[in-house]
């Protein structure tokens, strides 16, 4: 759907973002190690996180200074005083029967309230507004045998139970689903340079998304496991609803959930209510009080964000603004960047490798740089032999394709493929020799025609499989045409 | 909180708790026990708290923190000794839905 048809149908986003601070060593609660992805199920688990009776919680102050760090990220206010509530629910995904987290009512302050992220459309500025930051913890995995429905029992792993969350949540303020795509980006982006989590790793950052048409019901998305599907899911479920409203039936308030594979929503049974969570400040745990000189030194101490690293890279790097914001959207992709214009100061031809070849193979093998083989130097090393003529800037795209899969070295796969440069006169001669015999209507149209000499320029390129010089090639045909 | 519990009201506690209440004479034992204890909180609710401000814990301090230091685990035996049920390393428990 075109911008115009989605603004006809009246659509409200909020989201519900879930980050993972996977820079913190330990959970939020107690010292267990957070590191718990590829661990054998229930190697990181304590008293506190499995709930035992007559543990404490305690919480972890570097989980504090990263959520006060998000919200000043975020232009937010951060609470002079806060607290964290319990969340009851019955459900094995916690131990403790409930949850800790934070509450915007009855008393409770969460950690942020407010803030707004600018995002920056071809045509348009739009202003998202937050809502509010807290810190809560991640519940434990479940799995099954096969899906919930097929299986009678549930196999837990509490590693997960007590990571530390920071939730987001946004005012509905996103009339299309690419404006939330964009956000999250953005967001993701903040995250990673404020360094409090690597948001690459699987589950690292989790969404739900409430949406309504032309005013009416809301329904809530749950489940949209990865940033790069909400999109996907919004948009199915849009469509979902549009046709409902067509067809003159009408959306009951209701909570569905995404599935990924079949790329539709569908209906969640959900029993409880919010009143039925039982909200209460968490006995177990002392308020907050982030002081104002707390707030000062942790601001002072800020990493350069997103914005800023935009227009640093257009002043310093003579970058137009449309390549900084391309290669700023990954902190990985932008160091990458810097990394390589550091020691190959030609930033525009750099940028414009990366946002075609480089960033085109990332998004076939559906990875990121870091996940890449390749390496800054290695990508130097490549363009420094298109400069030495070593190859050609048509065969460089192929061996970074390779250097990307491989890991290889540029000169390596040069040498194994046979794709250096000819330059030696008596080895283009004899390509040419060998087009000439078995071309002889080109030939002498070309004798005729000084233009049709690019018809066997061609044929030569194509038989050495671009490796001849071009230059080379014209100056000793046009030579071979005029002995004929 | 001023009406008395309905027998609903017990029924949807109990399914919160996932807990089973098997016959109507549970429930009423409930209904009873709930009523009483409600009955209780409306006394408390008597007192005129215009002009107190509202306490959420009663010890003064605050900012209790610990650094983001790790700390040991619990081993395996240790984990698995309160697990009625057990496969590997995961804890089984019966599917909720
Ligand atoms: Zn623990």
């Amino acid at each position: 759907m075109s911008r115009q048809e989605l603004e006809q149908l009246g659509i409200k986003i909020g989201l519900e973002i879930h980050i993972q601070l996977t820079k913190l060593k330990t959970k939020l609660f107690c010292g267990c190690n957070a590191d718990y992805r590829d661990m054998p199920p229930n190697t990181y688990v304590c008293p506190v996180c499995l709930g035992l009776p007559g543990s404490l919680p305690s919480v972890n102050k570097k989980a504090v200074e990263f959520a006060i760090m998000l919200g000043l990220a975020l232009n937010s206010k951060i609470s002079n005083k806060t607290l964290f509530y319990r969340k009851n629910y019955f459900y094995p995904d916690m131990p403790k029967n409930f949850q800790i987290s934070q509450y915007n009512k009855a008393g409770g302050v969460p950690i942020a309230l407010g803030g707004q992220m600018i995002l920056k459309f071809k045509e348009y500025d739009k202003r998202i507004n937050i809502t509010r930051l807290q810190l809560e913890e991640d519940p434990g995995r479940i799995s099954y045998d096969g899906t919930i429905l097929s299986s009678p029992i549930a196999y837990i792993d509490y590693n997960r139970a007590g990571i530390t969350l920071i939730e987001v949540v946004t005012e509905p303020d996103f009339e299309t689903p690419e404006e939330a795509r964009i956000f999250l980006q953005k967001l993701r982006s903040i995250v990673e340079h404020l360094g409090i989590a690597d948001l690459s790793l699987e589950g690292s950052m989790r969404c739900d998304a409430n949406i309504s048409l032309y005013g009416k019901n809301r329904v809530e998305i749950k489940n949209i496991s990865s940033y790069k599907d909400v999109q996907a899911a919004l948009n199915a479920e849009i469509i979902r609803q549009k046709n409902i409203y067509k067809h003159g039936g009408e959306i009951k308030q209701e909570t569905r959930h995404w599935d990924s594979d079949k790329k539709r929503t569908f209906t969640l049974r959900t029993k409880e209510e919010e009143q039925d969570y039982r909200y209460f400040p968490e006995p177990d745990l002392l308020p907050i009080e982030i002081s104002s000189e707390m707030i000062t030194s942790i601001e002072e101490n800020m990493p350069e964000l997103p914005d800023d690293r935009i227009n640093r890279f257009i002043k310093e790097y003579k970058l137009p603004r449309y390549d900084a914001e391309v290669l700023v959207i990954t902190k990985s992709l932008a160091d990458f960047y810097e990394d390589v214009v550091k020691k190959y100061q030609k930033p525009k031809e750099v940028s414009n490798w990366i946002m075609s070849d480089l960033m085109r193979h990332l998004n076939t093998l559906n990875i990121e740089i870091n996940d890449s083989k390749i390496c800054a130097d290695d990508f130097i090393e490549l363009l420094n032999l298109i400069d030495k003529g070593t190859i050609s800037g048509k065969l460089a795209k192929r061996i970074l394709q390779l250097m990307m899969e491989s890991g290889k070295k540029p000169m390596e796969i040069a040498k194994e493929k046979g794709l250096l440069r000819i330059n030696d006169l008596k080895k283009i001669q004899e390509f040419i020799n060998k087009v000439f015999n078995t071309q002889p209507k080109a030939v002498s149209d070309a004798k005729k025609d000084p233009k049709a000499i690019h018809f066997l320029v061609g044929q030569v390129m194509k038989l050495s499989n671009g490796r001849c010089d071009p230059q080379i090639t014209n100056k000793l045909i046009k030579e071979a045409l005029n002995k004929i | 909180m001023t009406e008395d519990l309905t027998d609903d009201d017990i029924k949807h506690v109990a399914w919160l708790a996932r807990i089973k209440l098997e016959s109507q004479e549970e429930i009423n034992e409930y209904k009873t026990t709930f009523n009483d204890i409600l009955r209780y909180f409306k006394k408390i609710n008597e007192i005129d708290t215009e002009k107190v401000r509202p306490t959420f814990h009663i010890s003064r301090s605050v900012n209790r923190f610990r650094e983001d230091e790790i700390k040991e685990s619990l081993k395996e035996d240790e984990i698995m000794q309160n697990v009625p049920k057990r496969k590997d390393k995961f804890i089984v428990s019966p599917r909720i839905i």
